[in-house]
């Protein structure tokens, strides 16, 4: 008998995820609105495989295949690794790695041509709506807030979204969770801030299909790429237009997200050396410690090499919060691993112990940690690695919010 | 003070003793089911038997792992594979990933019922991926002669290898061979990598495995059905009986015998009655001669007879004059019909428990339940069974907190809703409690598949649901319809009853029986059985229901007899006891109430708040404890102390808040708390454990020592201590921390460097885990060697070299505590071979409180401080190391709060020697200055035969002295000369205050004998104005000599007056002591 996904989402304890969604669930009528980023119409792992005839990656490893444990970063068979020198190259090696699961990006950018599409004066800032061109003819829907009274180049806090339709309105603070509006918190205590839409959500998604259906003629025009690394790409399109501004301070570029826009943040940090600090809420967990790939290849459309990892057949869309995969132990790689990449640039990984979407989120969080560590201490900047946890839900408390913020300060201020 | 505890012996072949009386025979003698026959099978008829293993099966075949693991429950190295080409398909596999490269034992040992033979022999395959040229197999037999004998091979590792083994060829002791007709306890196989490599996961396999020898020869019981559960060697009725019933017996020989008599015990080992049995064609039996043995008219249980678990022992000669020996447990139940509710309370008692929900000192409680009743009521829980279903059966963890949610939540919404829904007709609470029931009854399982792919059949927490849901029938069990009632009743029976009773009866899972899992599992089936007895259909249950609970209530009296020791502790921390005691104290009551089987008096579990009262500290996070434990919370106690009905134990439980559905209902006011008048220190022999208390009120000294066996859930700890003064914590450890999650769980909290102990050559894994009490042969362990407590000074000696995996040939740790002033530690260790580096170490709870100057270290707590003094060695330099913090205040930087960074001392020799002493003086105070000014006065003696130190308080001075090597000549320093391995002297003023001195047979001031004794023996002596007190300790029975100065009005021992010769010539007395500690008054005016 199949489960009805809803009512398994009701039980808290199993399903691990929102609590919020009562009620029987009604098949979708063709092209139907989604009522939530729970109802995933769209986006098949199968599809992707179909359109990208993709296979398992070759046999690549940061040396994490094969180990339940999260490596140790500074070991390299028998020996350590002890100078800045030797971990650039153990970097680079975790980096050619993840690239390989990122995929590949287009070869050129294109200018930005960014447009100026409408301004509004608020009590606070300046909102300006504007879009950039991310790709030859792909646009980027973006808004930057601007506190009044600027008198000298001031920091920027790039502030990606969560997961919602509402997009970049909600850090913009126009709509959606009050607590997660950080780019609007943000300019109040001085940040330029910039929010913007990731591709599948807010304009870049086609209210008629499903959530991460958008994903689909993305693989169909990127066969060999990820939207994970799309979402990088963007990012890194978005600093690229930031730096152009000349009331911004290039060198004093962050970010911060929370869920969805928490992991961004991790991988445009890794992988954009212009991003000075970074805070994500919410958005780390590793494989091993989650149990399985599932999210990141079949319930979202992030990193669909991963889903050659799931090999669970009970895995699913209903259980795969609550269902490990012994299959995991083989992905090449772990995301304290892509941590490790970020170091000695400041992070603050800012976790809740009640994550019901990462519900191991803690665990992860706090072993990796263990193991990033040292190479932060190796780099002598020990003091640049910040963690914070607390206890309330998939959230980004007033608590944890606030010590987010005051940490932004100190680093960019 | 408890005499029973006080006449522990010490040395190892009493040890030995006293241990297999109580862990091993304890239900056998007091309970009556004595299936084990006596060390020596001689005289009695056995017979060839080879036990087979090819682990074809579902289970892991009665093996565990050995050297004993941490946990004994969640030990996922052992497992069942069918990978690697295992012969048949399935073989067992050890799976171990060593944290450092370094020696590494590990294995798998099994209990067994066999005897030596003259045939004798073991094989069996195996299968072992790494080893290097000098590794070898191990194979060890736990002979019941107290011996060890061991055979090594060399190991192999090019695919399967088959050996086939002698048994004469084993030696104990390097030469000794095992003898016919001893028993064989237990085997174990054991891969020896002299020098394992951190970088490799080992895979060590065993398969076809057949162990060739004789076992005693048996009855097959035919009436009334019975079982052989050979894994328990038990005979089992499948028949309980009431009164007004006749026992008939029959029973087929093993062998021509003569005559063959049944006597029935009850369950305190009372003879009931001795009848023959017949072969005679009458009496019941059917043919003559045909080997069959019956007797239709044994007893008729009588009204009168005490129910409980009775058992037949059947007693046969051979012609030949050898013993054929056979007993059968039974149960022996209330014969009233049984009605609902009835685990806990009967209908009867509604009226007074609504009462209770009206008492003031309950209303709160209640409160609580009826809210938690109602919070507990959301959500559906039909579906989660089928979540169970798709788990990973190879990846357990990130599955289980969404595993246990759910289990939590269906037990107590059941347990909640159920009790409010009596207590208050609520509908609501009704139909919550109802519809969970249903519920779990129809989940299809209730351990992860994990479990069962790893040769297990069930999980702890199916334990605690099954409690529940009994309790939950039991209540609604008018709102069932007789299809719902049959409905629960077929899940208690297959989702409980019968996994519980194949894993850990038939498979003997937790051999060592030490592990809460079994009180949970074991205990939560046998409520579920009290729950449906005389209800259950023999559909239901497959006509076996008395076998399983026969079974059930096997395992839980060996549980009870291993873990809850006769020194009035138990063998894992506290917080284990205590969450043991949320199945197993429910379990007793439920047993008492149906079958009326009284484990309460039988067992040592009344006396169990002992060693949690003797290591209670106020605020309650400072009291100490060891190994994987929290501070207490006596949140389950409530049955026990009811039970007991002691003021003490009162006093204890309510120290703490309450506030549990189980305070509730197991509410009692009829016995006033009293706070202890116990003595205020106490050894605890059969832990290994030494408590110091100065007192029992709020700001006392409270110091826990540790030397002893393994139980589960213990850690690399030995001879390490524990120190809470003034109401703070001033020694630590790294302490318990999340098992699964905290990174440096295996590598630094389980591990002798988080806790106060040597470490040889700067390994952090210096120490392994010893041997767990269970064969008296197998008893690589430290122990507690000597000790003396008193209200003015306790003393304790301990071997630790057992631990230390051959690397030292001695270790011997002491201390002395001259109350109430200060503690001295010193060690005396040599090396085995290549000479080492030492390093001492000492937890502190928070660096930032530590300053460490070259004389002297200081820790400033809030309300106390410790001064630290190392005197030997006078070369060794010591240094401040962090500690860890443990996983759930862990955060690299959290700015608003960051946690205090705990820290250890390392004292370290400055170049490596094959003999060091270590002698260290830890001084506590309320203030630092009185520490610093204490531990200033302080000056080291170092003689040819003595280190020790003389500290000055006031116009009180203390000569304390420690005894180096193993020579037990006497010795002198200044006018003092003796034997002791410690010895203490007071003065006031130039005059004796007092003496004390362990291991000692003799101590004397120029000449003048002060302490004589016939055996060595511990004494401490307090010289009174008016008296002399006297606390000894003598491993047997001994005269002691004391002297006196004046002819004594009188003397006692623990408070009888006895006859004691007073010598004019040396004024000393005489007494006789027997064995065990005893307190001496000598009343002098």
């Amino acid at each position: 008998m199949k489960i009805e996904r809803r009512k398994f989402l009701e039980l808290a304890g199993i399903a691990l995820a929102a609590t919020t969604i009562k009620g029987q669930t009604k098949k979708p009528t063709a092209r139907a609105i989604p009522k939530s980023e729970y109802d995933y119409v769209d986006w098949s792992w199968e599809k992707w495989r179909s359109i990208t005839r993709a296979a398992r990656p070759a046999k690549i490893s940061t040396g994490q295949a094969g180990q339940a444990e999260l490596v140790d970063l500074l070991a390299r068979g028998k020996e350590k690794i002890t100078t800045p020198q030797a971990w650039q190259q153990r970097r680079e090696a975790i980096k050619n790695v993840l690239n390989a699961f990122l995929g590949e990006p287009p070869k050129l950018k294109p200018s930005l041509d960014a447009k100026i599409i409408e301004e509004t004066s608020l009590k606070s800032h300046i909102l300006r709506k504007l879009v950039f061109q991310t790709e030859p003819g792909e646009f980027v829907p973006s808004y930057l807030l601007i506190p009044k009274n600027l008198k000298a180049r001031a920091p920027v806090v790039l502030c990606p979204h969560q997961t919602t339709q509402a997009g970049k309105k909600e850090p913009a603070g126009l709509t959606g969770n009050p607590q997660l509006q950080t780019a609007l918190h943000l300019v109040e205590r001085g940040f330029v801030t910039f929010t913007y839409d990731a591709l599948c959500f807010g304009e870049r998604h086609d209210a008629a299909s499903g959530h991460y259906g958008d994903a689909i003629p993305f693989y169909r025009k990127h066969p060999r790429w990820s939207l994970m690394g799309k979402m990088v790409w963007d990012l890194q399109r978005g600093i690229d237009y930031l730096q152009t501004l000349d009331f911004v301070d290039a060198n004093r570029i962050g970010s911060i997200g929370h869920s969805h826009g928490g992991y961004t943040t991790l991988f445009g940090m890794a992988f954009d050396e212009r991003l000075k600090a970074g805070v994500s809420n919410c958005g780390f967990d590793t494989f091993r410690i989650d149990g399985n790939t599932f999210r990141w290849s079949k319930a979202t459309a992030l990193m669909p090499l991963l889903g050659f990892y799931a090999t669970n057949p009970r895995l699913n869309m209903e259980v795969y919060r609550a269902v490990p995969d012994s299959g995991v132990i083989d992905v090449p790689f772990e995301m304290h691993e892509l941590l490790a990449l970020i170091a000695p640039r400041p992070l603050l990984l800012s976790t809740s112990d009640e994550d019901f979407v990462f519900p191991n989120g803690g665990w992860s969080a706090r072993r990796s940690l263990e193991r990033i560590k040292p190479v932060y201490e190796l780099l002598g900047a020990r003091e640049k690695l910040s963690s914070y946890f607390f206890n309330g839900g998939h959230n980004f408390t007033a608590e944890a919010s606030a010590n987010a913020y005051n940490w932004l300060e100190r680093q960019l201020k | 003070m408890n005499t029973e505890s006080r006449s522990m012996k010490k040395n190892k072949s009493d040890r030995k003793m006293i241990y297999r009386v109580f862990v091993v025979f304890a239900f056998g003698l007091i309970c009556g089911f004595g299936v084990f026959q006596s060390p020596s099978f001689a005289q009695s008829l056995s017979e060839p038997f080879t036990l087979r293993e090819k682990f074809q099966h579902d289970s892991l075949g009665q093996f565990a792992s050995y050297p004993p693991p941490q946990d004994y429950g969640y030990e996922p190295s052992i497992t069942p594979t069918s990978d690697y080409n295992a012969p048949g398909g399935r073989a067992l596999m050890r799976v171990v990933k060593p944290n450092r490269n370094d020696r590494m034992r590990f294995g798998f040992i099994r209990q067994t019922f066999l005897q030596m033979n003259e045939n004798a022999k073991l094989s069996f395959a195996y299968y072992l991926n790494h080893a290097r040229v000098n590794d070898q197999i191990e194979i060890g037999i736990a002979g019941s002669d107290d011996c060890r004998y061991v055979k090594q091979i060399p190991a192999k590792t090019n695919g399967w290898i088959r050996e086939e083994i002698l048994l004469r060829d084993f030696r104990c002791n390097g030469n000794k061979a095992i003898t016919k007709g001893v028993g064989i306890e237990a085997f174990y196989i054991v891969a020896d990598l002299k020098q394992a490599d951190a970088d490799i996961v080992y895979r060590f396999i065993i398969d076809d495995l057949a162990f060739q020898a004789s076992r005693p020869a048996r009855f097959v019981v035919r009436q009334p059905q019975a079982v052989n559960i050979e894994s328990q060697n038990a005979v089992v009725s499948a028949k309980s009986y009431v009164a007004g019933e006749r026992v008939s017996l029959s029973v087929l020989q093993p062998a021509k015998i003569k005559n063959v008599t049944a006597t029935i015990e009850n369950q305190d080992g009372k003879t009931i009655t001795s009848q023959p049995l017949f072969d005679n064609g009458a009496n019941g039996d059917e043919q003559a001669g045909d080997g069959v043995w019956t007797n239709n008219s044994i007893y008729t249980l009588r009204n009168g007879d005490p129910t409980g678990v009775w058992t037949i022992k059947l007693q046969g000669t051979t012609a030949n004059g050898e013993s054929i020996a056979t007993n059968v447990r039974f149960i022996h139940r209330i014969a009233k019909s049984l009605s609902h509710p009835r685990l806990y309370f009967d209908a009867k008692d509604k009226e007074s428990l609504v009462a209770r929900t009206q008492n003031p000192k309950v209303a709160e409680i209640w409160k609580k339940v009826l809210a938690d009743a109602k919070i507990r009521r959301g959500g559906d829980l039909s579906h989660a069974g089928q979540v169970f279903e798709m788990l990973d059966d190879q990846y357990l963890l990130p599955s289980l907190t969404g595993y246990f949610d759910a289990m939590n939540q269906a037990r107590l919404r059941i347990e909640y809703n159920a009790l409010v829904a009596y207590l208050t007709n609520d509908r609501e609470a009704r139909e919550s409690a109802k519809k969970a029931l249903l519920d779990v009854s129809r989940w299809s399982r209730w351990q992860p598949p994990w479990f069962d792919a790893h040769g297990q059949h069930t999980y702890y927490p199916a334990g605690q649901l099954a409690a529940e849901a009994a309790f939950g029938y039991d209540l609604l069990y008018d709102d069932l319809t007789e299809a719902e009632r049959s409905l629960v009743r077929r899940a208690l029976v297959e989702r409980a009853i019968i996994p519980v009773y194949k894993e850990y009866v038939l498979d003997n899972r937790v051999m060592a029986n030490t592990s809460n899992w079994i009180g949970h599992t074991v205990g939560g089936a046998l409520i579920a059985a009290a729950a449906i007895a005389s209800d259950v259909k023999d559909e239901e249950a497959g006509g076996q229901f008395n076998i399983y609970l026969n079974g059930l209530l096997l395992k839980m009296e060996r549980h009870v007899a291993a873990s809850y020791l006769p020194d009035g502790s138990y063998g894992e921390g506290i917080s284990y006891k205590e969450f043991d005691l949320e199945t197993t104290a429910p379990a007793f009551v439920a047993l008492n109430r149906v079958f009326g089987i009284d484990y309460w008096d039988r067992t040592n579990i009344k006396k169990s708040l002992l060693y949690s009262m003797y290591t209670f500290a106020q605020p309650v996070k400072g009291s100490l404890d060891m190994g994987d434990s929290h501070p207490p919370s006596a949140r389950t106690l409530a049955p026990l102390v009811r039970e007991t009905k002691d003021p003490t134990d009162r006093w204890f439980f309510e120290q703490f808040a309450h506030n549990s559905i189980i305070d509730f209902i197991f509410f009692d006011e009829s016995i006033a708390p009293q706070p202890p008048k116990l003595p205020t220190s106490r050894i605890f022999w059969d832990k290994g454990n030494a408590a110091f208390r100065t007192g029992w009120d709020k700001d006392e000294l409270v110091f826990l020592f540790r030397a002893g066996a393994n139980f589960n859930h213990n850690h690399a700890d030995q001879g390490a201590f524990l120190l809470t003064a003034f109401g703070e914590p001033l020694i630590t450890e790294a302490g318990w921390s999340d098992y699964y999650k905290d990174p440096h769980y295996v590598t630094f909290f389980t591990q002798a460097v988080g806790h106060n102990t040597v470490l040889v050559d700067g390994n952090p894994e210096s120490q392994v885990l010893p041997d767990t009490p269970q064969f008296a042969a197998l008893d690589s362990y430290p122990k507690i060697t000597d000790a003396v407590t008193s209200e003015f000074y306790d003393g304790v000696g301990s071997d630790l070299t057992s631990v230390y995996q051959n690397r030292l040939r001695r270790y011997t740790r002491r201390v002395v505590f001259v109350k109430p002033y200060y503690f001295i530690v010193f060690d005396d260790l040599t090396t085995n071979g290549e000479p080492a580096g030492f390093a001492w170490l000492l937890h502190l709870p928070d660096r930032a409180r530590i300053t460490n100057a070259p004389a002297l270290t200081l820790y400033k707590g809030d309300k106390a401080s410790l001064a630290v003094r190392a005197f030997a060695p006078n070369d060794a330099k010591m240094s401040v190391q962090n500690g860890r913090i443990s996983y759930p205040v862990f955060s690299t930087r959290t700015p608003q709060e960051v946690p205090p960074q705990p820290a250890f001392l390392d004292l370290q020799t400055a170049q490596k020697t094959n003999a060091a002493q270590f002698l260290v003086a830890l001084v506590p105070a309320r203030t630092d200055d009185a520490a610093r000014a204490l531990a200033s006065g302080m000056t080291e003696i170092k003689t040819g035969d003595f280190v020790g130190l003389r500290a000055r308080r006031g116009e009180e001075s203390d000569l304390v002295m420690f005894r180096t090597g193993a020579s037990k000549d006497l010795a002198s320093y200044e006018s003092w000369k003796t034997d002791a391995d410690t010895w203490t002297v007071t003065q006031d003023k130039g005059g004796m205050k007092l003496f004390a001195v362990q291991n000692a047979r003799s101590f004397a001031q120029t000449g003048r004998v002060l302490f004589a004794s016939e055996t060595p023996a511990s004494a401490a002596i307090s010289y009174n104005a008016n008296s002399i007190d006297v606390a000894s300790y003598a491993a047997t029975a001994t005269k002691m000599q004391i002297f006196v100065g004046t002819n004594p009005l009188r003397v006692m021992i623990d408070g009888r007056p006895v006859k004691a010769n007073f010598r004019s010539g040396d004024g000393t007395i005489s007494v006789n002591l027997p064995a065990g500690q005893h307190d001496l008054k000598i009343v002098l005016k």
